[in-house]
């Protein structure tokens, strides 16, 4: 019904009317166009890979490019909610690289078994996110700066527990003693087991993640409230909101959503490396951003954040497959994020109005 | 009053634009508006918010160029002006709200782009940028700031200080000044009419914008008045006199430019008791019924600003009590003033009062969000409905409701951060500058919308430092100096004129009080 008044109320331009109607056609189909942009060419992708080489296609295949964007997607999804606000978190990255760390010394230091290990390493996420909201809520420290120092400050506190080394079974700690435990096997099914033998946890995680974000901040008052203040902080602060809760909340779920996806490399590694988790900050930055482009959004959206991290899981495997070099990999997640961009600012703006 | 002038040449015209028509985004902001600005006089333009005055000024700086029409300087036409070739002209303009870089010093601020330097060598002559700065400052002034202080220690007075003494270092032939005494205290006034005279009897040519029609009265030679985007009158101010300018500028009826409904006032919705809060402002009481529209005036620091603002939970009140329909209320934050039924509509809407890059629904549900929730989800077809309708009720003029808000015009954002408590079902309004930077037809607009809110039974409180607007939509008009409530006005039985005295401090009603 309201499309019909819609159509009644902009009638196109009297006298001409089907140059008018083709005009307004046309626009409509561009802008059709640039908000299926990224599907479109994540079909076309598909479809070339496949007729490249056909192994592409199986599901195999496909489910491993799922497994291997699950981390960044889940990482994604925290930066678009602090996106949201307004804010900024740089430091998922070295939260997930810590988390690692924790979840291993938690196992294999603590002896402590998945279910203790699982919740524990995910509440130090959430307290990352807390002391992160607390600098920038309270302290007003502007959130780059506090998310980056952060970030620093969690890169070398990982370190400190085993003075540098990385943690495996056997593990000679700083004073000298063994480390008696060992990776529960509970565990290391959140990274290598598959559900039915077909969808791999990291997967469904990935799945869950998405689906209760996606709710959360498109479906809900609170999520409407996040963009709000995002959008005006103080406009939203005086129609009523709590906007400090609300940046608590994002940076809460930020913090805990990397730590999370730290628990799904822990259990698939099986071992405390310190160098882990190098480029996850970056890739998912990227995955956030490349997602305002998807369906014409212009702003950070959870499902765009998901849908960009497997966009550049399937160009990245399917150039793989074709014997593109590994260094070339960086470059090609450069080139899909500026495109991404400029079809998000450049291009998107006309149709705002 | 025009004093003799030894030097100046008087003959011929400084200024002189005719007929200029200037468009934006097809809104016609001049249509035809012309300026003859004699030598060596001071000339005064005055007009409503949205009569152009601004867009003029503008095009004079290079600032915009004009669609059609022509511009003489010194009796030269210029196709194409920049704002270098102006100030090579020797056209000079002191905003009121230019900005100075804060952490500039004074004498940074003063050289900017023409640091004298030591002949021969490429070091600053930082001796003589002193010289010729207090030269000025205590030739003109008679203050001393050196020139090492920094610009965000000045205050407002003194900052206005450094634009001028900037202008008079390169010897201007005219000075253009943008309401300079907005933010001045009437001594900092005086100190600036005096200093305007004295440039007038030197030669200098002064074209003078202002709001305060006693000001225009009082210092300039002739005046400009502009309507609608046109020059409806030129005044030599020695046969007209502000009453008349006042008319010319409204043109229309006083009554349609500001349609007052007649409402019959219920029962007190809001009382002060004695509140205060230190350092801003001291015991004010008063009581606002239903469906009454109360004016709020008074200058910056007389603590007006601070009342709407404790009311609203962003201050707290040091004393003093508030009641909301007969029951003491105590808001700390914005959540607790809305769920009282409370709104603040902000003076700087694009900053604080709506979401530019939302949607007109997002923001027209921001504060009413749980009305179209169903257990924490929102329900959208309800917002759709609530949002069309007061994009109905209101005449929001947009592309729909999924526009945003950054597409529309300023008086219909204003509309939308209105609408917003509208839908809040609010009771008691806090305006504060409902329509700075609305054009006419969308003040009209919201006069009436402030008139239909007052009719349903909420209570309103206007502040305004737009005077002729606060005597025309309200009740009665409150007027606070220096943390006071000095005095109360009937609309019908003053003018903008004995409000604005009153205000300023300057009025001999006020002796006793102070």
């Amino acid at each position: 019904m309201t499309s019909i008044n819609d159509e009644s109320l902009s009638p196109p331009a009297r006298g001409d009317t089907t140059k008018g109607e083709t005009i307004h056609w046309l626009a409509g189909f561009s802008a059709a166009l640039r908000s299926g942009a990224v599907f479109i060419l994540l079909a076309a992708l598909l479809l070339g890979f496949t007729a490249a080489e056909p192994a592409f296609a199986n599901i195999g295949n496909l489910m491993s490019i799922l497994q291997a964007v699950a981390v960044v997607a889940i990482l994604g999804a925290g930066v678009t909610v602090t996106l949201a606000v307004g804010g900024f978190d740089l430091s998922i990255g070295a939260v997930a690289a810590s988390s690692v760390m924790a979840a291993s010394y938690a196992m294999i230091v603590w002896g402590l078994d998945a279910f203790a290990a699982v919740p524990l390493v995910l509440a130090f996420g959430a307290l990352v996110g807390l002391v992160n909201a607390l600098l920038i809520v309270r302290l007003k420290v502007p959130d780059l700066l506090a998310t980056l120092s952060m970030m620093f400050l969690l890169s070398g506190l990982q370190l400190i527990p085993t003075a540098g080394r990385s943690i495996s079974a056997g593990l000679i700690l700083p004073d000298g003693t063994t480390a008696t435990g060992a990776y529960d096997p509970a565990f290391l099914l959140i990274g290598r087991a598959s559900l039915f033998g077909v969808v791999p946890v990291s997967v469904v995680l990935m799945t869950i993640v998405a689906v209760v974000l996606f709710v959360l901040t498109e479906r809900t008052r609170i999520g409407r409230l996040l963009f709000a203040t995002g959008g005006n902080e103080v406009a939203t602060r005086l129609a009523g909101a709590s906007t400090a809760r609300l940046k608590v909340l994002a940076y809460v779920i930020s913090g805990t959503l990397a730590s999370l996806g730290g628990i799904v490399i822990a259990a698939r590694v099986g071992r405390g490396d310190v160098s882990s988790g190098g480029s996850l900050l970056m890739d998912a930055v990227a995955a956030a951003l490349i997602g305002f482009a998807v369906l014409g959004k212009r702003r950070p959206n959870v499902l765009g954040a998901i849908v960009g991290a497997v966009f550049v899981g399937v160009l990245l495997n399917g150039l793989t497959m074709l014997n593109a070099p590994y260094y070339t990999q960086d470059f090609v997640k450069g080139a899909v994020l500026v495109g991404a961009l400029a079809l998000t600012y450049g291009l998107g703006r006309n149709n705002s109005c | 009053m025009s004093a003799a002038s030894p030097a100046a040449d008087r003959s011929g015209d400084a200024i002189h634009l005719t007929r200029i028509v200037k468009r934006f985004d097809g809104a016609q902001a001049l249509s035809g508006a012309s300026l003859r600005v004699r030598r060596g006089t001071v000339h005064g333009l005055v007009g409503q918010n949205g009569a152009g005055k601004s867009t003029l000024i503008k095009l004079l700086a290079g600032l915009h160029q004009p669609d059609e029409g022509r511009i003489e300087i010194d009796g030269q036409a210029y196709d194409k002006l920049t704002p270098h070739r102006v100030e090579e002209l020797g056209i000079h303009f002191i905003h009121q709200d230019r900005l100075l870089v804060p952490t500039f010093t004074v004498g940074e601020a003063l050289f900017l782009g023409r640091e004298p330097r030591i002949p021969g060598t490429p070091f600053l002559d930082r001796r003589l940028m002193q010289r010729r700065a207090s030269e000025i400052l205590d030739d003109y002034f008679g203050v001393r700031l050196p020139n090492s202080a920094l610009i965000s220690e000045l205050s407002t007075a003194e900052k206005q200080i450094v634009q001028i003494t900037r202008a008079l270092l390169d010897q201007p032939k005219v000075l253009v000044f943008d309401e300079p005494t907005a933010a001045l205290v009437r001594r900092e006034a005086d100190i600036l009419f005096r200093l305007i005279r004295r440039l007038r009897d030197e030669g200098v040519t002064i074209i003078y914008i202002s709001h305060y029609l006693n000001e225009i009265e009082e210092l300039c030679d002739h005046v400009t008045v502009l309507r609608n985007g046109e020059d409806v009158a030129t005044l030599a101010l020695s046969e007209t006199s502000a009453a008349a300018i006042a008319r010319l500028m409204v043109a229309r009826d006083i009554a349609d430019m500001f349609p007052k409904r007649s409402v019959v006032l219920g029962k007190d919705i809001l009382t002060l008791d004695r509140l205060s809060v230190r350092g801003k402002y001291q015991d004010v009481s008063l009581t606002l019924r239903r469906g009454e529209v109360l004016g709020l005036t008074g200058l910056l620091g007389s603590g007006a600003k601070e009342l709407i603002r404790t009311l609203f939970g962003l201050e707290t009140a040091t004393s003093g009590q508030i009641a909301i329909d007969g029951r003491a209320v105590r808001s700390v934050n914005p959540a607790q003033a809305v769920d009282q039924h409370l709104a603040l509509v902000p003076e700087d809407r694009r900053g604080n009062g709506v979401a530019l890059d939302l949607s007109v629904t997002e923001n027209i549900t921001l504060s009413s969000l749980k009305r179209f929730t169903r257990l924490g989800f929102l329900y959208f077809g309800g917002e759709r409905r609530e949002a069309d309708d007061l994009i109905r009720r209101l005449e929001v003029k947009t592309a729909g409701r999924d526009a945003l808000v950054r597409t529309l015009s300023g008086g219909n954002q204003q509309k939308v951060a209105i609408a917003k408590w509208l839908s809040r079902h609010s009771e008691v309004y806090l305006l504060d500058e409902p329509t700075v930077g609305v054009d006419i037809g969308s003040k009209v607009e919201i006069y009436n919308l402030i008139g239909d809110l007052a009719a349903r039974g909420a209570g309103i409180i206007v502040l305004s430092s737009d005077l002729p607007e606060l005597i025309g939509i309200t009740d009665r008009i409150i007027v606070l100096f220096r943390g006071h409530v000095v005095r109360e006005f009937v609309p019908s039985e003053t003018s903008p004129d004995e409000v604005l005295a009153t205000s300023t401090g300057s009025s001999e009603t006020l002796r006793h009080v102070g």
